[in-house]
């Protein structure tokens, strides 16, 4: 990226980041909840402490999305906003970031049918069981 | 589609996590306006975004961004900013390139 874009970025004055967000079955993002237990340390003088767990109901996920965050600086506070959602993927596993970001995917048969030219015909079946994931890129820019 | 291979991801690293309250070291990610902002990302799924404060805190070299709560000026602060669950997340390069 340019110095250009990079200054271009700065005057924008956000931060950006992407992630895999799995869904509940409503359609939101699942919900991290928050639970602080007291344990206590055993014997009369023993005495407690607490602590904080996070838990999250694995058994409610429907789909997973790609979800683009933007972060703004405001006075003395700041905010993370949802910009961009995208649930074309079929079973998303893996970000890699960048200027571009890639997401490693579960590749469809029609994505498997692209690849197959009359010369490797004939190894179709070897190839379908070695080929599970594709990966694709985008612009953070353009998402 | 039910997406058997993420949820199956998911369930083998989150079950019940144990996280500290607030954590004691943050990587600085990003600089907006003289505020610094830290993400955390855990195994586990879970993310928090925290911004930063603290006077004393130039921009940090490449070398240099770590910030910890014992180098945080007493007038600093850190706030947890937002939580969140993801199976994969990256940040946007700018500062690297």
């Amino acid at each position: 990226m340019s110095k250009d874009k990079i200054r271009e970025n700065n005057e924008l004055n956000f931060s950006r980041f992407a992630a895999l967000v799995p869904l509940d079955k409503s359609g939101k993002p699942i919900e991290v909840k928050e639970k602080v237990e007291t344990v206590s340390k055993g014997g009369f003088f023993g005495g407690k402490h607490s602590k904080k767990a996070y838990f999250v109901d694995t058994n409610n996920i429907s789909k997973t999305v790609l979800y683009l965050y933007h972060i703004y600086a405001l006075g003395s506070s700041a905010k993370v906003d949802v910009k961009q959602k995208n649930d074309k993927y079929v079973e998303p596993k893996k970000l890699f970031g960048g200027p571009f970001y890639g997401i490693v995917d579960k590749m469809t048969e029609p994505d498997f049918n692209e690849l197959i030219t009359p010369e490797i015909e004939p190894l179709k079946r070897d190839l379908r069981s070695a080929m599970g994931i594709k990966l694709t890129f985008f612009n953070s820019d353009e998402v | 589609m039910k997406p058997e291979g993420a949820q199956a991801t998911i369930k083998s690293v989150i079950g019940q996590v144990e996280a500290a309250a607030i954590d004691e070291e943050f990587e600085l990610r990003s600089n907006l306006d003289g505020r610094f902002f830290s993400i955390r990302y855990q195994k586990s799924g879970l993310f928090n975004i925290y911004a930063i404060t603290n006077k004393n805190l130039s921009l940090p070299r490449e070398s240099d961004n770590l910030i910890t709560l014992e180098s945080l000026h007493p007038a600093g602060k850190v706030e947890r900013i937002y939580t969140g669950c993801a199976v994969s997340l990256e940040w946007h390069q700018d500062r690297d390139e």
